[in-house]
């Protein structure tokens, strides 16, 4: 319990630190406030204009008054308009960000999901074929890179065989989830064959070192079966190295969506976030930084509650220290 | 039934086990390491038996090779192994793993590393009891608790839900030898069972051991490199050498009239109490001959102080001594006119030397 609320003490201050570096982040931009009035008014506007529009960013006050503001209306969702289009930050966001996490979560599930029995059973089986067939496939997928794999998928299954219809339109799971499943289908799988690889290979190196561990041989020696030896002894000391990755990968998988989205004409964050920075749009941008980082920060708390689980030994050892 | 009077219960005629000529060898990129190298012996039902030989004799790879322990791939094993009448080196592996736990089990020599470190103990006592015995989860854990009893472990209850890392070394083994006990084996595997302990711990494991060997009516075979270890625990000794049996005895016979001068240097090599602080250790010199091109005559020639041409040249065979249940394999054994010559030969040399 005191490793919990250690690890959340850490997060809270990670998440503060992120929001007041985003909230203070206008009052560095090149040009200063002159711009941020060309922007949000257009070419020639009046000081009291320019004054109203410095007043509704929080730009009068000092930077402590202004992060509390800010803060303010982040959390209650007053998050203003856009710059050009006059569209409402916060329903543009609530729009994008739900095809990020399912793609994000889609594409962790679908790698995950199957690089765990891949790797354990080539670990298991070290040199056969099964394992050479799967080491050297992981090996392959590896080195495609996204922007490869995601034209090929659209050829395969949106061009040639008409499968999947092409461009992917987000549908809510609730409202039609055929055609939710269909618009994700290969967009996951674009983020998911490289993301399983990688783990695949992390994984079936643990899980060939766990089994040379003696307890592997007492579990034998009991008359464990094969299966539960594999899944019940030897898995979950070799998870370390694969929930770090899967940890790691969630930040990668930010600037991963941007691709996917692009490709899959998906209107996720990636897309919002990378056009936003185009047209200059600083709040929407702002917002959509500091959504992405909070997914983080939190999957990465997960992921250390998940280390407890994992090995009590640091269950143990972190409430000592 | 319960597991405790399970293996007392079954009788069967003639030895528990008969081991005849196993052989076990690794492939490896320099060649066929011949770790066990025809080997022979029975064990009777509730004996103990100790095996004991250097790093590299081979007592780790026969006792795990008896057990088909040992991963197939580049491993050839032939000979027979008969457990109560039958026999079990060529059993698949799903038919060996309705023995392992049930009929034999092992107990290891690194009580750290040999539990599971994320899984709860009890859970790993009740395991094989779920497996072998079909208990339910309650009917395990209450049976487990009587395991823990019975290997007398402090504080029983509280155990059963702590990992393993919270538990001394001592208290691991014991874990070790209750799970061990778990399905009341009839043969038991102690694979240098002490040595990973505190001098002060490691006789109350031997005790535990002997104590549910006579409780259970089961079998031991203790591996050990300690000469000292199989002395007060076992019915018989076997001495093994490159992958050979090179002497074999009930324990006190050997301790009484060994043969091989290879087991008087083993027990020479034990620091003696009377000694005087700082006296230089007997070591043997050299080392354990290379299993994959062994000497052409007794493998332990080339070590061996009292080694004759003859020991070079032609392997001497397993000979009975003057008790029947005496074997050992030396062409001049201890006593002999040639040992006793070449002995008064190295005394006057280490007095001239001084």
């Amino acid at each position: 319990m005191r490793y919990v609320l250690r690890k959340l003490a850490q997060t809270i201050f990670v998440v503060v630190v992120v929001t007041f570096l985003t909230s203070i982040a206008l009052r560095f931009l090149p040009g200063g406030t002159d711009v941020i009035v060309a922007l949000k008014t257009g070419p020639g506007a009046t000081p009291e204009q320019a004054q109203a529009v410095i007043k509704e960013l929080g730009l009068d006050k000092p930077w402590y008054t202004q992060y509390f503001s800010w803060m303010t209306d982040f959390v209650t969702g007053n998050w203003g308009n856009t710059f050009q289009t006059n569209q409402s930050i916060a329903t543009e966001v609530k729009r994008a960000l739900p095809v990020s996490l399912y793609l994000m979560i889609y594409g962790q599930f679908v790698a995950l999901s199957l690089a765990v029995p891949t790797a354990v059973w080539s670990a298991y089986k070290q040199n056969s074929r099964f394992d050479r067939a799967a080491s050297t496939s992981a090996f392959a997928m590896l080195s495609m890179p996204n922007f490869i794999v995601a034209p090929v998928l659209i050829l395969l299954f949106s061009v040639n065989t008409k499968f999947i219809p092409y461009p992917s339109i987000y549908t809510s799971i609730f409202d039609d989830p055929v055609a939710h499943f269909k618009a994700f289908v290969l967009p996951s799988l674009t983020i998911a064959i490289p993301l399983y690889a990688g783990y695949m290979r992390v994984l079936r190196a643990d899980v060939i070192g766990t089994l040379q561990n003696d307890f592997i041989t007492t579990a034998r020696a009991k008359g464990v079966g094969t299966g539960p030896l594999l899944f019940k002894h030897a898995l979950r000391p070799s998870l370390f190295s694969i929930v770090t990755s899967a940890a790691v990968n969630i930040g990668a998988l930010m600037g991963g969506v941007v691709i996917v989205e692009q490709f899959f004409l998906l209107n996720g964050m990636g897309r919002l976030t990378v056009e936003s920075i185009f047209r200059r749009e600083y709040p929407t941008v702002q917002y959509a930084v500091v959504i992405l980082a909070l997914i983080y920060i939190f999957a990465n708390f997960f992921v250390d509650l998940a280390y407890a689980w994992i090995d009590p030994r640091v269950r143990a050892a972190r409430a000592l220290g | 039934m319960s597991p405790q009077t399970q293996a007392a219960s079954r009788q069967v005629d003639g030895p528990l086990l008969q081991v005849t000529d196993l052989r076990t060898a690794f492939r490896t990129d320099r060649g066929l390491v011949k770790a066990v190298d025809g080997v022979s012996f029975s064990l009777t039902r509730g004996r103990s038996l100790g095996v004991v030989g250097e790093s590299g004799s081979g007592k780790t790879v026969l006792s795990r090779s008896i057990m088909g322990l040992l991963p197939k791939r580049n491993t050839e094993r032939s000979g027979s192994v008969l457990f109560e009448g039958q026999e079990i080196i060529d059993l698949s592996l799903s038919e060996r793993r309705k023995i392992w736990g049930r009929e034999m089990s092992m107990i290891f020599q690194d009580p750290m590393t040999s539990l599971n470190p994320v899984m709860r103990v009890g859970k790993q006592l009740g395991e094989g009891l779920k497996i072998h015995l079909g208990m339910s989860n309650d009917d395990a854990r209450a049976t487990a608790l009587k395991l823990l009893q019975d290997v007398r472990i402090p504080e029983p209850e509280k155990r059963l839900d702590q990992y393993a890392f919270e538990l001394s070394g001592g208290m691991r083994q014991r874990v070790m030898i209750a799970l061990a006990m778990s399905c009341g084996p009839t043969l038991l595997f102690a694979d240098e069972p002490t040595t990973a302990l505190d001098v002060t711990v490691q006789a109350q494991i031997l005790e535990v051991i002997n104590e549910q060997r006579r409780d259970r009516n089961m079998s031991v075979i203790l591996v050990t490199h300690d000469l000292g270890v199989v002395a007060g625990h076992t019915d018989e000794i076997a001495v093994m050498y490159g992958g050979k049996l090179v002497e074999k005895a009930p324990t006190r016979v050997l301790f009484a009239n060994m043969k091989m001068p290879y087991t008087e240097a083993l027990l020479n090599s034990i620091p003696k109490i009377e000694d005087p602080s700082h006296t230089r250790l007997n070591v043997i010199p050299g080392r354990p001959p290379d299993l994959v091109n062994p000497p052409k005559g007794c493998r332990f020639a080339p070590r061996c102080s009292f080694a004759q041409s003859r020991c070079i040249e032609e392997e001497p065979p397993l000979m009975t001594a003057e008790h029947p249940e005496h074997m050992y394999a030396c062409w001049y054994p201890v006593g002999s006119p040639v040992h006793r010559e070449r002995s008064a030969q190295l005394a006057e040399q280490k007095v001239g030397a001084r």
